[in-house]
């Protein structure tokens, strides 16, 4: 897992943000750095007010000088750059996981979107759903979202934080999230939140709530109880592994029931998402999206494989290298 | 040491939020029909409003069940038993229901902003349709202090009813004539008694109903199961309990304002208002007005996440939000702007609510009637009769209609 770590660039101090974790993962990890720059057909000249790569050949010099550092640090980095963008930078990225064989891409934003995002998901959650779909590899790579601006610490997370609500399809980060707090030597955090009545959650759980509230709440109260038990096999199962693990079930809005509980200093929030983008998903209740939005730390998004793709669990992408 | 809470006590918390629940079962469609039943027949077609809520209690009942006991809701069980035409077929009538739902809530609101500001009803629909969205959004937040101003309005519009209906003193022994026997007077009779059957039971919200428990964890055992389905009967008896009582006072009180003066034809959703002025006042336009823009508010959140569920269990598709709401709001802006009488369009709305209930109660039966997918919850013989008997008298309701309307 995690072998080869994809870090994408836009010439931007922003962006830059990503090589710092990514570098530290590659040297916990032994994974492989390979530095992507996809040019658009017409590429902005300034990014957040910094200068936006606008040529392949600009962008070939920029991505050899980064790679040049890395290898000075003693890891192995290569570069890529993609010309020619047609069908939107999220699918280009997402397209060469088969080519470039990468299964983490380490991604910065810049600040928080606010609305924005609401309306239109940030590059990385795109790239994360754009993963996930049936076209990219089975398991679909995992997207690391860094704050530009906020460090992850010591460029390493202190703890893993893993929401979860007890439906199989999200367990979809679980194997991952158990991987580098092994890898990391990182104590894992396990994280429910259960409405305290069904209008929190947002989606069809607040026209449910309205038509059947006495429903909703004993449901509620059962799912409290029930999440309880659920983190407490999980807990188990992973501390047989030798991992040090707590659990948390918190009752009330699930976003910011979540926010208090973590650190964006030191806290690596992992979640997985069925690839819902934008307004949709907010409209929608989606969790991972709005978490996303809202979270100031680092986060990684694991994409949900398609109906009929079964998560294999740990498996290494490719042939040896 | 602590005593277990007895069942009264564990249910008790929960009795406000249902009676609470009643309002959303009082939209646009309920006053639009009980409004003109009143005016136009008295007290004569007060027995379909009790006879609804009952087949809506019961048929919603056993929807919550039919998902409590199968983990899967009403759409996705006929997805994994019937075949793909046929699921098709109910998928494309179940979206024109849910389009004549979504098309109630708007001309409702509609009309509220006509009778608060004297808008035009284009411009109120207009309006209406960026309140719709505005609200889905708010939604996303568990937005509470807009629920509860909804809430409010719709509760002091179907108190002051209630209230009213006792001040007038109705002539009782006429009122419970009605009952014995329960006739329809007539193909406008038939139409109106379809009208109230489509507004009470609304077929949306037996597919809702159905998918209540889903995305949560439930539990294992048929005890646990049991004791779930405990609570959803204190929903559907208490709200629809509470709304039947509305509803018939509404009718009531159409009869005494309106048919008692010999006015049959002048009801309409903005005359409705001089049915509360006895106990409101000059305030009755107001209030009346802000219950309707509310009701229809509050209810564009049930039939929007109700045709998400139907898509999403009839064919294994999923739009945007904002899209299903974008194509629904377009029939009713395209009525609006036609300029077609609003309560008759409100009413003729539900009826067409009450021709996707046959196919969708005989499905439930055929459904929770299965003990392989209903365990220990499958229905008993009694339930069996009753729901039977339900879809039999409103696939008899329609035909009596259809053929009443063609001759």
């Amino acid at each position: 897992m995690f072998e080869r770590i994809l870090v994408t660039l836009d010439g931007s101090a922003a962006s830059e943000a990503a090589l710092g974790p990514a570098a530290a993962l590659a040297e916990r990890l032994g994974s492989a750095l390979v530095l992507l720059h996809v040019v658009e057909r017409r590429p902005p000249r300034l990014v957040h007010g910094q200068a936006h790569l606008s040529s392949p050949a600009e962008a070939e010099a920029y991505l050899g000088r980064k790679a040049a550092e890395l290898r000075a640090r003693g890891l192995a980095a290569s570069v890529h750059v993609h010309e020619g963008v047609e069908a939107g930078t999220a699918r280009a990225i997402a397209a060469h996981s088969g080519e470039l064989d990468f299964d983490l891409a380490v991604m910065a934003v810049h600040g928080g979107r606010g609305l924005a995002e609401l309306l239109s998901a940030s590059l990385p959650l795109r790239v994360a759903a754009a993963c996930g779909e049936a076209s990219c590899a089975d398991e679909g790579a995992a997207v690391l979202v860094v704050r530009a601006g906020r460090p992850l610490g010591a460029a390493l997370p202190s703890r893993i934080v893993l929401p979860l609500d007890g439906s199989p399809d999200h367990e979809a980060s679980v194997p991952r999230a158990a991987y580098l707090a092994k890898a990391l030597g990182l104590p894992l955090r396990l994280v429910s939140v259960v409405p305290r009545h069904g209008a929190e959650g947002g989606g069809p759980g607040s026209a449910l709530a309205l038509l059947a509230p006495a429903l909703s709440g004993a449901s509620l109260e059962y799912s409290a109880g029930a999440a309880e038990a659920y983190l407490a096999s999980l807990a188990a199962r992973l501390g047989a592994e030798g991992l040090a693990v707590e659990v948390i079930v918190e009752r009330g809005r699930p976003v910011p029931a979540l926010l208090r509980l973590l650190s964006p200093e030191g806290d690596l929030a992992v979640l997985s998402t069925h690839r819902r983008l934008g307004l949709d998903a907010s409209l929608d209740g989606c969790f991972a999206a709005g978490f996303a939005a809202a979270y100031r730390g680092a986060s990684l998004i694991v994409p949900i494989a398609p109906r009929g793709v079964a998560p294999t669990g740990v498996a290494p992408k490719g042939a040896a290298r | 040491m602590r005593r277990e809470a007895g069942p009264l006590k564990r249910i008790l918390p929960y009795l406000g939020p249902a009676f609470v629940a009643s309002v959303a079962y009082i939209d646009p469609g309920n006053y639009a029909t009980n409004i003109q039943a009143g005016s136009e027949f008295g007290y004569t077609l007060l027995w379909v409003i009790f006879a609804s809520n009952l087949i809506a209690i019961l048929v919603q009942a056993m929807a919550a069940k039919l998902g409590i006991a199968s983990g899967k809701n009403l759409a996705e069980q006929c997805r994994a038993h019937y075949p793909a035409w046929a699921n098709y077929g109910l998928w494309i009538m179940m979206e024109i229901v849910a389009i004549a739902t979504d098309l109630a809530e708007f001309l409702g609101a509609a009309v509220g902003l006509e009778l608060l500001f004297g808008l035009p009803l284009w411009i109120g629909g207009i309006l209406t349709a960026v309140a719709t969205f505005l609200i889905l959004g708010l939604e996303r937040y568990g937005f509470r202090p807009l629920e509860a101003v909804i809430t409010g309005f719709v509760a002091v519009v179907a108190l002051s009813y209630l209230v009213e209906t006792f001040l007038d003193r109705p002539d009782w022994p006429l009122l419970l004539s009605s009952f014995a026997p329960p006739r329809l007077p007539g193909a406008e009779g038939a139409v109106l008694a379809a009208g109230i059957l489509g507004a009470t039971v609304m077929p949306h919200a037996i597919f809702l109903h159905s998918a209540l428990t889903q995305n949560r964890l439930r539990p294992p055992d048929a005890a646990g199961l049991k004791r779930l389905f405990r609570f959803e009967l204190v929903d559907v008896f208490v709200a629809m309990g509470v709304a039947s009582f509305v509803n018939a006072a509404m009718l009531v009180m159409a009869a005494a304002a309106f048919n008692r003066h010999g006015l049959h034809d002048v009801a309409t959703l903005e005359k409705a208002y001089l049915t509360l002025e006895p106990l409101l006042g000059k305030g009755a336009s107001v209030v009346f007005g802000v219950s309707l823009l509310a009701s229809g508010l509050s209810s564009s959140t049930v039939g929007t996440s109700a045709g998400q569920i139907i898509m999403q269990g009839f064919v294994d598709r999923h739009i945007p939000v904002w899209l299903r709401r974008l194509i629904t709001v377009g029939p009713s802006l395209l009525v609006i702007f036609l300029g077609l009488e609003p309560t008759r369009v409100l009413v003729i709305s539900q009826v067409l609510l009450s021709f996707g209930l046959p196919v969708t109660i005989f499905s439930l039966l055929r459904f929770t009637a299965d003990r392989r997918l209903m365990g220990e919850l499958a229905n008993s013989r009694l339930e069996n009769i009753l729901l039977g008997a339900a879809a039999s008298l409103v696939t008899v309701l329609n035909l009596f209609l259809v053929v009443k309307l063609v001759a």
